[in-house]
């Protein structure tokens, strides 16, 4: 159980490349935090500094009360689960998940009453029997908690990716480490064993209750397991949030689109005054801004700004129950039925977006539609800053 | 499907019909050789390719009576199995320093080792007589002798295997290692050893073939009351003419060896035994 503190944490790589630029970051004791964003923005590499396998260029890293910046990873009271499984070959499951065990003392030394040779030879061979015997019990245990019982005496060679993955986790329960890292645990396994895995990991933490640190490029799973998440770009951080916050309130342009599937469409649009009141113009269409929206606009008029709107909330049977809701004028160009629910690939002007519409409502490649907005749910964001205005 | 179950029979025919062919080039001459130790002479001179008319156990019994031929097989084989553990005792972890740790002078290093793959073994036969027969090694004339000198020339082959096995296992499996609590030395031990046994089984059949048919050094560096297997196949050869049931019975005793130590290492040869360790 420990708190993981990050501060003004930067990573550079011999040839001068920058991975992680000033990453500060509180993980609680007991938090799920995920670390999600495009490829090659650092998450790794961060995760990485904590585990004691990268040398932490610039800053400290804090475990627990302990600055760990030159603490062995075998110190760092860390377990990891990697991408590649990283299982030893040669070993079996049990031997995999006890070798850990074997290599540390994590038992207090039995007290060795009756010295002489014989006696410490003997007190020797009970600590030695007793800690066997531990070993055994905690790899018992976590083979329970994961259901892989009947696997112990196989070799990696012959399980399954998902059986695997379970075996690194299980390497680390037997640790009962401060905290988890994950590294893309779940990204060699195919979709349906990904979301097995994505529950049960998430059963492991609310059964453990242990702090955790999860890199992953899937925004999916950093929705679904996330107490927080952390979304990074570049080596930086562009916003830490729980996964609603950074669904409704992004802070910026990258986050609005890399969070959410589909993605939020994003509209080159204009603030305009017409008699008084602010409009959001685009070539095609012009949008009544809300009431509450007038002041933060205000600066804006005449002002190139990007409209963001997620597709639920276009065309949406919500939006369409709205009276005198603004609308949209737009043709279908594609129709993706999902079962639940629809999805229409529209063209308006020369911007083209995504509309979540009711499964039942009937339309056809090329319908010209005016799809209604739901203008409270929408967003606006500075051009040059790329940050969220509202 | 019908014309797809054709072309795989036709490759299939061609694969092995090669086989068969390379089979047939180093098969025959190795049971030429056997079926010769059971000839008599006159037998093998008058009739060599049929099968032995009558089989006879007599060349073996000759080969065996000569004691110095029985002495020569327990040096060879001592000496061989020792300085090929010897050898790999020093290449791997050397070879592993090599491929995993950072430090200065690394790369240049390992090509001055590589440069005693470039050495002829015969250009250093003078100076390592001198060496080895000056007052303070004193060696010369004993099996002694022969260890540095093949321990010697084993190793840049050695470590250039090993160096490759080590330097291709995943980064992934040595940090969970250092995570499970392994210094460098351990995850060498536990975890690099047990992967590299393929190549391991490799270098161990290449260097004790090599060791056990070496003859220029055991030559020159031998004593009189020494012998190694190859020194002592020569005596076999007469002042006019070779033996050759003798020769060839005594071959067939020397080949045993090699083929146990073959069986014996190949058996940890399985392919992809880093199968399961990581997903390629
Ligand atoms: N050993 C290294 N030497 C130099 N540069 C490196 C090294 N490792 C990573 N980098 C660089 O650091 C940046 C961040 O890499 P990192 O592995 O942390 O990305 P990531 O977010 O984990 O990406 P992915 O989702 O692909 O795993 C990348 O630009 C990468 O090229
Ligand atoms: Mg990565």
């Amino acid at each position: 159980m420990a708190q993981v503190r990050l501060e003004h944490v930067g990573k550079v790589y011999p040839g001068n490349v920058r991975a992680v630029n000033d990453f500060n970051l509180t993980i609680n004791d007991g938090e799920f935090m995920v670390m999600v964003g495009p490829s090659g923005c650092g998450k790794s590499t961060t995760l990485r500094m904590v585990a004691g396998l990268e040398e932490i260029s610039e800053g400290t890293v804090t475990i627990g009360d302990r600055v760990v910046n030159d603490v062995l990873p075998k110190d760092r009271d860390i377990a990891m689960v990697f991408q590649n499984y990283a299982l030893y070959p040669d070993k079996t499951v049990y031997e995999n998940m006890a070798f850990c065990l074997k290599k540390r003392n994590f038992m207090p030394p039995a007290n060795n009453d009756d010295a002489g040779f014989l006696g410490s030879l003997t007190s020797w061979w009970k600590n030695r029997q007793i800690k066997r015997a531990e070993i055994d019990r905690r790899v018992r245990e976590a083979a329970d908690i994961l259901g892989i019982n009947e696997l112990l005496n196989r070799r990696p060679k012959a399980l399954s990716g998902g059986q695997r993955q379970r075996v690194a986790v299980g390497r680390c329960i037997v640790r009962n480490p401060a905290v988890f890292l994950f590294d893309e645990p779940l990204s060699n396994l195919d979709a349906k064993m990904r979301v097995q895995m994505r529950t049960e990991i998430s059963r492991l933490h609310n059964r453990l209750e242990t702090t955790m640190i999860y890199v992953t490029h899937d925004q999916t799973e950093a929705m679904t397991m996330g107490d927080r998440i952390v979304v990074m770009k570049d080596g930086l951080i562009q916003q830490v949030a729980t996964p609603a916050d950074l669904y409704d309130s992004p802070k910026n342009i990258f986050v609005a689109g890399f969070i959410g599937t589909p993605p939020m469409n994003f509209f080159d649009a204009r603030i305009a005054k017409v008699d008084g009141k602010l409009q959001i113009k685009e070539e095609s269409f012009a949008l009544d801004v809300p009431a509450a929206w007038q002041a933060k606009l205000e600066p804006y008029i005449d002002k190139k700004v990007v409209f963001g709107l997620r597709p639920e909330h276009v065309g949406s049977p919500s939006a369409e129950g709205i009276e005198h809701a603004p609308t949209i004028p737009a043709v279908v160009e594609v129709i993706e039925p999902m079962g639940s629910e629809t999805y229409l690939y529209m063209k308006t002007g020369a911007t083209g977006f995504i509309a979540r519409v009711d499964p039942h409502r009937s339309c056809e490649v090329g319908d010209q539609l005016n799809l209604a907005v739901i203008m409270a749910n929408g967003h606006v964001f500075d051009v040059d800053t790329t940050a969220s205005i509202i | 499907m019908k014309k797809h179950r054709t072309r795989t029979s036709g490759s299939f025919l061609l694969r092995h019909l090669l086989l068969l062919t390379f089979l047939v080039i180093t098969a025959y001459p190795l049971l030429w050789m056997v079926l010769a130790a059971f000839r008599l002479e006159g037998d093998a001179q008058m009739r060599p390719l049929a099968l032995p008319t009558p089989w006879t156990w007599q060349n073996f019994a000759q080969v065996c009576r000569n004691g110095s031929f029985g002495d020569a097989y327990l040096n060879s084989l001592m000496l061989c199995s020792g300085s090929v553990l010897l050898s790999i005792a020093l290449a791997a972890p050397a070879a592993f320093a090599f491929a995993q740790c950072r430090f200065r002078g690394r790369h240049a290093l390992f090509m001055l080792f590589l440069l005693g793959m470039m050495i002829p073994v015969h250009v250093t036969l003078i100076p390592l007589n001198r060496l080895l027969g000056s007052g303070a090694l004193n060696l010369k004339g004993s099996l002694w002798a022969l260890v540095g000198p093949y321990v010697g020339f084993a190793l840049p082959i050695t470590m250039l295997i090993l160096r490759g096995a080590f330097a291709a296992l995943p980064r992934d499996l040595l940090d969970a290692g250092r995570i499970d609590g392994c210094s460098t030395w351990g995850i060498f031990r536990h975890i690099a050893m047990p992967i590299a046994r393929p190549a391991l089984a490799t270098v161990v059949i290449f260097n004790f073939l090599t060791m056990w048919n070496e003859f220029a050094f055991a030559l020159t560096l031998l004593g009189p009351g020494q012998t190694t297997i190859p020194l002592a196949l020569s005596q076999f050869k007469g002042e006019h003419d070779v033996q050759i049931t003798l020769v060839s019975a005594a071959l067939s005793l020397v080949v045993v060896p090699l083929l146990i130590v073959y069986v014996f290492a190949q058996k940890h040869i399985i392919r992809g035994l880093t199968a399961g360790a990581v997903k390629e």
